[in-house]
């Protein structure tokens, strides 16, 4: 959690909670009893323009407390000042109007009562003793007061830390109250607080707040989780400040976000809840691709069976044919129909195949020995000399897997008949294996035209081909079967130079059951 | 001898007659499981070439019928779907061959002459 501080309520100023309006009347009564002590002694009107003066003063001192000009008056140190000022504003009143000799000390309680709310006995009592001290004082010093003892003003000095005794313990009973008040309440926020976050923390999604000049406000563990998994900050952020509102799902880069986007009241904050559904869209997409398979299945069966007939007819009628009649331009024709038939018959097995969800059949299989007997095939052969090229074979390394052998066959098979494709009269496809402590690795080569950059990625794709005749099924069947196997396949190429298909595959393992966990499709 | 050839494909029940008269078979025909069941019962048959996807009754179905009730008449089963070898032969193993669509006639003799132990006769 970023930038929220809540329950973070500090005390060091006195003039919070209205306490400022409260001092600035009190002293409003103040200047008001002062200048009305000195205009009541009429003797001393000579003194009026002084105490004008220091009304002024006092007022517009008032004034920047009221409007908080001045910071540093707010603080406690200062107050205490402030209140030696007052004592001394009340005094000097009293001195120069000769208020002493009426009862206007009353106005020494005003500056007591206003010590009091300000910070309790602590404050009062100091205020009091001073207001007794000048007080005296100033009796003393006029002649009013003729002996410190004189009962009528001793009386009075009592009334002073009475009312500074009084005062001071109800303020500060009142800020304990308040104080305690506070605090139950700094601990409700902090409550709710921990309460807030506990939930933002522990959704399983990932929230973002940002404001209208697009800085983090807040995110929480799970959104920075996601950044770290390859969203980008900035992009997300971007994505939300444009569409400010709504459901949307927001692809970045290679990733999919889900997120709910709305705005404060005041439209001054975005929230943004955010869903990374990367894995549930390649469940998606994948689930697609498997329905597609198996619609191309159903097709598949359906020309399986509805055009294997017809497709038998014609072969067999031909082969009638062929067998009834002889003749050298008949002969060539009919091979020519019987091929074709072949050719159509290879494209409906590889689809099937393609489409095919059968489980392998896992045996124990030596795969130099069935590689040797791919290699010694009848349409290996035929091809070989058909092309007057050579098959090397390197058996050294060749050791048994875990396979299902018809299948195995069905992979080899095909990269050697593709590399017997791809050469010229008189190249050559090598076959030779390499092993490390857990797989064994063919490597299948050849000295052909190779395969273009634009299409090397594209080879392992279904329907992919470059070539004329055929389907483009047999390297997706040859990957699919290996990747079953729990092995992989790559291949390397160059134009003009040859290309080497490697096939990965693990090593024998004993295993309980026959069939291993080689079921369906390893992605 | 006498083939009974059940398919509900005429074209193909017509190669197959063709050919196994031209290999000096007799020829009779069905054109579904049950009609072909009715044929099998009235007269004698050395082999039975049935297709398994037909209407009424598929090719497994007469097979084990005529297994169930204790013939032992040899059978090439055809079919589309390569895959359907393994489930044929363990229903039954016994004088049973599989033949491949799109049929290649070569291959239907060789299943003739293993079945009808034509081969060692020659031989």
């Amino acid at each position: 959690m970023e930038k929220v501080e809540v329950g973070k309520m500090k005390r060091n100023r006195i003039w919070e909670m209205g306490e400022v309006d409260f001092f600035v009347v009190s002293r409003w009564i103040l200047i008001l009893l002062v200048l009305f002590l000195i205009g009541y002694n009429t003797a001393r009107f000579e003194y009026m323009a002084v105490a004008y003066r220091i009304a002024v003063i006092y007022v517009i001192f008032n004034f920047i407390i009221r409007f908080r000009i001045f910071k540093f008056l707010e603080e406690e140190k200062f107050m205490f000042l402030l209140f030696l000022f007052d004592i001394g504003f009340v005094s000097v009143a009293l001195y120069l109007s000769r208020g002493i000799e009426q009862n206007f000390f009353i106005v020494y309680l005003l500056t007591i009562v206003m010590a009091a709310m300000s910070s309790g006995l602590r404050s009062s009592f100091p205020v009091a003793i001073l207001s007794a001290v000048l007080y005296m004082w100033i009796g003393y010093t006029t002649g009013v007061i003729k002996q410190f003892n004189d009962p009528a003003y001793l009386l009075r000095l009592p009334f002073l830390f009475l009312i500074a005794f009084m005062s001071g313990a109800w303020a500060d009973m009142m800020r304990k109250k308040i104080e305690k008040k506070e605090k139950m309440m700094r601990e409700e926020i902090l409550k709710l607080k921990n309460f807030y976050e506990r939930i933002i923390n522990s959704v399983n999604a990932g929230i973002i707040v940002i404001n209208t000049q697009g800085e983090v406000m807040l995110e929480n563990p799970e959104m920075k989780r996601m950044f770290d998994k390859g969203i980008i900050k900035e992009e997300l952020l971007k994505k939300i400040m444009e569409e400010r509102r709504g459901n949307v799902l927001l692809r970045i880069k290679d990733r999919y976000v889900d997120t709910v986007i709305s705005s404060s009241k005041k439209e001054d904050l975005i929230i943004g809840i955010v869903r990374d559904v990367t894995d549930l869209k390649r469940m998606e997409e994948e689930l697609e691709h498997s329905r597609r398979l198996a619609d191309i299945g159903k097709m598949a069966s359906y020309i399986a069976h509805e055009v294997r007939n017809p497709l038998g007819v014609i072969r067999g009628m031909t082969q009638l044919i062929k067998m009834k009649f002889n003749g050298e331009v008949l002969n060539d024709y009919t091979e020519k129909i019987l091929k074709s038939v072949e050719m159509i018959d290879r494209i409906i097995e590889d689809t099937l195949d393609f489409a095919r969800k059968k489980p392998l059949e896992i045996e124990k299989v030596n795969l130099g020995e069935l590689i040797r007997e791919i290699v010694e095939s009848v349409p290996i052969k035929k091809k070989v000399s058909s092309k007057n090229a050579s098959v090397i074979f390197d058996n050294t390394g060749g050791c048994v897997i875990n396979g299902d052998r018809m299948r195995l066959v069905r992979v080899f098979e095909n990269l050697i008949s593709n590399g017997l494709d791809a050469i010229s009269d008189g190249g050559y496809v090598k076959i030779s294996f390499k092993r490390d402590e857990s797989n064994v690795y063919v490597n299948i080569s050849d000295n052909g035209c190779g395969i273009d950059e634009k299409d090397i990625n594209r080879i392992f794709e279904p329907f992919y081909t470059s070539k004329k005749h055929g389907t483009g099924l047999g390297l997706s069947i040859v990957k699919k079967i290996v990747e079953n196997h729990g092995g992989m396949i790559s291949v390397r190429s160059k134009r003009g130079e040859g290309t080497v298909f490697t096939v990965q595959l693990p090593l024998y393992k004993k295993v309980k059951d026959k069939e291993v966990c080689y079921e369906g499709v390893n992605r | 001898m006498k083939v009974l050839i059940v398919d509900d494909e005429p074209s193909i029940r017509y190669l197959f007659s063709e050919f196994l008269k031209m290999k000096g078979f007799d020829t009779d025909e069905a054109e579904n499981g049950i009609e072909g069941l009715k044929k099998f019962h009235k007269d004698n048959y050395d082999l039975l070439i049935l297709d398994i996807k037909m209407g009424f009754k598929h090719g497994i179905e007469v097979l084990e019928d005529i297994r169930r009730q204790g013939y032992n008449t040899p059978v090439i089963i055809c079919t589309a779907y390569k895959h359907l070898e393994e489930d044929v032969r363990i229903t039954s193993s016994e004088n049973v061959e599989f033949l491949a669509k799109p049929v290649d006639l070569q291959k239907l003799w060789e299943k003739v002459e293993r079945l009808l132990g034509l081969k060692t006769n020659a031989g």
